[in-house]
């Protein structure tokens, strides 16, 4: 049940790329097939007992809570469809906001009490590595919220709360892989990194132009990756010990790293390619991107009836 | 000087700002109105068929010089117009004489200020 969580939360995180112009039939059908024939698969590699990244190198590929298998696959899916359907009617030189702020950080809070279960929980137990999965989740989603706050004040001028809850979320994606071997210096400094190396992205994703509504790519895809990789310098002793054992006697950090970064670009490649080909072939069906009108119209009317806020007419 | 009100659906408006960008006509008020003439929605919500009272539209608020009437009321009613011939609830376009226009910035006066 509890691993199941991680697989819904996944197709949850591609839907943030493409948000608004996608066909509400044909999403449920890529959600339905991506989770049977990526997440699945990506899943099984990095969790399962028998899974050949489980068992790669050492002592396995470090993913503790699902760098790898939950945020780069996300984010890289997410980019594939981004790229496939389009920009927004609009985009980029119409902004669109978040209508409203305040539901943002209540979902910012509420994503950064629920990620100590996801982290935190994943150590599939009640006990030390429970404590120190936790603490370093909060040690670097508070690292990586003061480090946008700073960047963001320091680039533009202003620091946004949107650009907090940004940095939250980079500082808790970037330490899911590493929650259970990094101390906590480890996590501040991968919370620190990982909301630099985001918000570069970030701008990097403005001057290519791509559309990707809440830079589902620019935060989970970048900061699972930032994670899964510079979580090897920061690895406790004690865990490099017992994979030093468990290989035989020698396994230094550049071994880890082969290891991490064969990780991590299996993900992104599997991802990518398979995302592909699943929304090649479902556009053949059913039209991946929703029709113009539908988009004009608001998609929580077109697909829905239904109207996602109220209170903006007298009625 | 005319007033030009405009009565639209919410989903063209993007496409009526266009026609009037295209136009030449930039200066705009948009404002969320409720309201209906002859037009009359019958939907399903949750298994009942409901008829909602006041429908939301959206109104545009343009100032014009006499000369760009014209203009402005052909933009609108090309882009406001759903599918070629139109449905009831496209929406009216009233236009009422603007007796003074002013620019606070500068305090000018008439159809310099528009």
């Amino acid at each position: 049940m509890f691993q199941g969580k991680f697989a819904i939360i996944t197709p949850a995180l591609i839907a943030g790329a493409f948000a608004e112009r996608v066909n509400f039939k044909a999403y449920c059908f890529f959600i339905a097939i991506w989770s049977l024939l990526v997440y699945n698969p990506l899943c099984h590699w990095v969790w399962a007992s028998d899974g050949f990244l489980f068992h790669l190198g050492a002592k396995g590929a470090i993913d503790f809570a699902g760098g790898t298998v939950v945020h780069i696959s996300a984010g890289v899916s997410g980019l594939v469809a981004a790229l496939f359907l389009g920009s927004r009617r609009g985009y980029p030189y119409q902004v669109i906001r978040p209508n409203n702020m305040v539901i943002t950080m209540l979902g910012a809070g509420l994503l950064w009490v629920g990620w100590f279960g996801f982290n935190a929980g994943s150590s599939i137990s009640s006990g030390l590595s429970t404590a120190q999965a936790l603490t370093a989740t909060q040690v670097a989603a508070a690292s990586g919220a003061l480090a946008w706050i700073l960047i963001e004040s320091m680039h533009q001028g202003k620091a946004t709360a949107l650009g907090f809850a940004s940095g939250i979320l980079a500082g808790l994606v970037a330490v899911t892989p590493a929650a259970g071997v990094v101390q906590p210096y480890g996590a501040m400094i991968l919370g620190f990194l990982a909301s630099f190396i985001c918000y570069s992205a970030i701008q990097l994703k403005n001057k290519l132009g791509y559309d990707d509504s809440l830079d589902a790519f620019g935060i989970h895809g970048v900061g699972g990756v930032v994670g899964a990789i510079l979580l090897t310098f920061l690895i406790r002793p004690s865990w490099m010990h017992e994979a030093a054992s468990a290989a035989g006697g020698k396994w230094t950090l550049w071994n880890q790293l082969g290891v991490q970064c064969l990780a991590v670009t299996i993900a992104i490649v599997y991802a990518a390619v398979m995302t592909f080909i699943i929304i090649y072939i479902l556009n053949k069906f059913i039209k991946f991107k929703s029709s113009e009108t539908d988009e004009m119209a608001g998609l929580d009317r077109s697909y829905h009836g239904e109207r996602g806020y109220g209170m903006l007419n007298p009625s | 000087m005319k007033l030009i009100t405009a009565i639209i659906r919410e989903v063209q408006l993007d496409k009526v700002r266009e026609a009037l960008i295209e136009a030449d006509i930039k200066r705009i008020t948009v404002s969320r109105v409720s309201g209906h003439g002859q037009q009359r929605i019958e939907e399903m919500y949750r298994g009942q068929i409901i008829v909602p009272d006041l429908i939301p539209k959206i109104r545009i608020e343009i100032g014009v010089n006499d000369a760009f009437v014209d203009i402005t009321v052909n933009a609108i009613l090309k882009a406001a117009r759903t599918n070629g011939e139109g449905n009831v609830g496209d929406g009216k376009i009233f236009i009422s004489p603007l007796e003074e226009c002013i620019r606070i910035r500068t305090g000018e006066r008439g159809g310099t200020a528009i």
